[in-house]
């Protein structure tokens, strides 16, 4: 959220006891939901039951094991060509994960270092970045979209283009805003006294200190992206067929809605799967690191 | 204040200005735009004649300034696929779109006060926790998957609601709930968290102990209070619901702007793209002012930053 209002938990008060040990303060609700989605994207291939691209059109829209005409063999059914919906669903958490955090790494350099330099130097080139920043802020998510599909059709490419486009800004925002009270402390002041260069300063006075921060941001972010790769590939401009997503596994699971509500329910349950996980895993680490930035 | 309301103008200005250009820029992007208007077997000097009577011979920032002239008024350009004036396709619209997008705003800032109040009340008991579960799900969930669930339920099943096209009062009820809930969920969670914030405060104690009944300490005082930092992302929510439309605008097969533009995108039809951009940036951007603009009214130290 583009706010810098306190959202979610405050913080807990201080000299209210601890119950439990550290294994009762880690985010097990996050780790279950994420455990299997980061086992599938390593593991991948290994864990298929069928080849997710087989085509077998004599059983297709297969119904999961628990209904009638359902068997082990499909756990959870088949598509509308007769593909094994877990291996496809394994082989989308692949790309999901991949596009999500490639994109959000990418992201997170641009707007750490926008962020950074603007904060730390101030002058024209903050009016130019915060200027920039403003402008992203007012466009709508999907506009961007839209106008990025315009400009360069459906793809990979595209996804990872919007998701750069879309969450850089993020970053340089809050990083500016946490570079500017960095900047007024001791021992930055000192390093300068003490002849340092600018270079020198930002790496090893600010970054270290924004490293919570950072952390924080990019898991959050990664949920975020997860979503907005969902919907690109909703709207058909994103991983073409026969590659698949998730977004996309919705998307051509819609057509088959009153004959297999399995395909678009399954799929989009592991979307939310997934980002709720980051999500709370993010919470965890937000009061863990103690960054006191309740707004991210 | 007037200082602010010109400063906040000019950076409206500039941001209108920026959205213009990218939009100008995509457009040269998609390859030259001769393509779209001559023929394949057309000789040199018939291209020629066609580059000169459209502008494109040109140098790049009087084909921008030709560009942002005819925009003002409005001259978006024909739509490639159905011969008609862009700028007045994606009007006929915007109605549809306004209605939605307004019905989810309304939906997500009345229930989302009241749920946030009532989990902030109830901290720590089970209707508290329920009340976060649905904030944080309804944050992490794909709004398209929420809709063709919200389809499968209510209209393929239960058949209580129709699920596709506008043809009725009734036919809103789905798509605006559907993309309603993830601003009621930062809403809610906004609301909560100022409330427990307030709760600690001196002003909260004298009333206390001034004897003053609960409920009106509640809905009175507190509520004014933590309303400050919920009003401040208003537009920011409005924001995004009308961008959200554009998906769910797909899912329900509602007639709006967003259908329009992505079923242009999917014919390359870049004149309706580009009308239809700039009508919903400028009017997010036009929003925004307002809401800006009402906040500072309800909480002067803004005016003062």
């Amino acid at each position: 959220m583009a706010t810098n209002v306190p959202a979610g938990e405050p913080a807990s008060p201080p000299g209210r006891p601890r119950t439990g040990g550290k294994l009762r303060s880690l985010p097990w609700l996050a780790i279950i939901l994420l455990a299997p989605v980061i086992l599938c994207g390593i593991l991948g291939p290994l864990l298929y039951l069928h080849d997710p691209t087989i085509i077998d059109l004599l059983h297709p829209q297969r119904p999961p094991v628990w209904l009638d005409g359902g068997n082990w063999a499909y756990p959870l059914g088949t598509d509308q060509f007769g593909r094994d919906l877990v291996s496809r669903l394994i082989e989308g958490a692949r790309v999901s994960l991949i596009i999500a955090i490639g994109g959000v790494m990418i992201a997170a350099v641009i707007g750490i270092t926008l962020g950074m330099v603007s904060g730390y130097f101030g002058g024209w080139t903050d009016s130019i970045v915060s200027q920039v920043v403003d402008v992203k802020m007012s466009l709508p998510a999907n506009l961007l979209i839209v106008l990025i599909g315009a400009a360069i059709g459906g793809g990979l490419v595209t996804i990872v283009v919007c998701i750069v486009l879309l969450f850089w800004a993020d970053y340089a925002r809050v990083i500016r805003a946490e570079t500017l009270s960095l900047r007024e402390r001791g021992y930055v002041q000192l390093a300068k006294v003490a002849n340092a260069s600018h270079f020198r300063i930002l790496r090893r006075h600010i970054l270290p200190n924004l490293f919570g921060t950072c952390i924080v941001l990019i898991t959050l972010q990664i949920g975020r992206a997860i979503l907005i790769e969902a919907g690109i590939s909703f709207i058909g401009l994103g991983i073409q067929p026969p590659d698949t997503a998730w977004g996309l596994m919705v998307y051509e699971g819609r057509a088959y809605l009153a004959t297999a509500w399995w395909l678009p329910t399954f799929s989009g349950l592991a979307i939310t799967m997934t980002v709720l996980g980051t999500n709370l895993f993010g919470d965890w680490l937000r009061d863990v690191l103690d960054t006191r930035q309740s707004s991210l | 204040m007037w200082r602010y309301f010109l400063k906040r103008l000019r950076r409206s200005l500039i941001t209108l200005i920026a959205i213009s250009m990218v939009i100008f820029v995509v457009a040269r992007l998609t390859g030259d735009p001769i393509s779209h208007f001559a023929s394949e077997d057309a000789s040199e000097a018939e291209i020629a004649q066609v580059r000169e009577r459209l502008g494109l011979d040109k140098p790049i920032y009087t084909q921008y300034a030709i560009y942002v002239g005819q925009a003002l008024q409005g001259d978006f350009g024909t739509s490639l696929r159905y011969d008609r004036p862009a700028f007045e396709m994606v009007l006929e619209r915007l109605p549809a779109t306004v209605q939605l997008a307004l019905t989810a705003f309304l939906i997500s800032t009345i229930f989302g006060i009241l749920m946030g109040v009532v989990a902030a009340l109830k901290r720590g008991t089970w209707i508290d926790g329920m009340l976060r579960l649905v904030a944080v799900l309804g944050q992490s969930a794909p709004s398209f998957w929420i809709g063709i669930l919200a389809i499968l339920i209510f209209g393929v099943h239960l058949q209580w609601l129709p699920t596709s096209g506008r043809l009725g009062p009734e036919y809103l009820i789905l798509p605006a709930l559907t993309l309603a809930l993830f601003s009621l969920a930062s809403v809610m969670r906004l609301t909560r968290s100022a409330m427990l914030e307030t709760q600690s405060q001196e002003y909260v104690k004298f009333l206390r102990a001034k004897g003053l009944p609960e409920s009106q300490i509640i809905w009175k005082h507190m509520l004014r209070n933590a309303l400050v930092p919920v009003f401040a992302v208003l537009g920011i929510q409005l924001g995004h619901l009308v961008g959200g439309a554009v998906i769910i605008e797909v899912v329900f097969n509602w007639p709006g702007v967003g259908r329009l533009m992505i079923e242009a995108l999917l014919n390359s039809d870049l004149p309706l793209i580009q009308a239809g951009v700039m009508l919903i940036a400028t009017s997010v951007v036009l929003v925004n002012v307002l809401v800006d603009l009402s906040y500072s009214v309800i909480d002067p130290r803004i005016r003062y930053e």
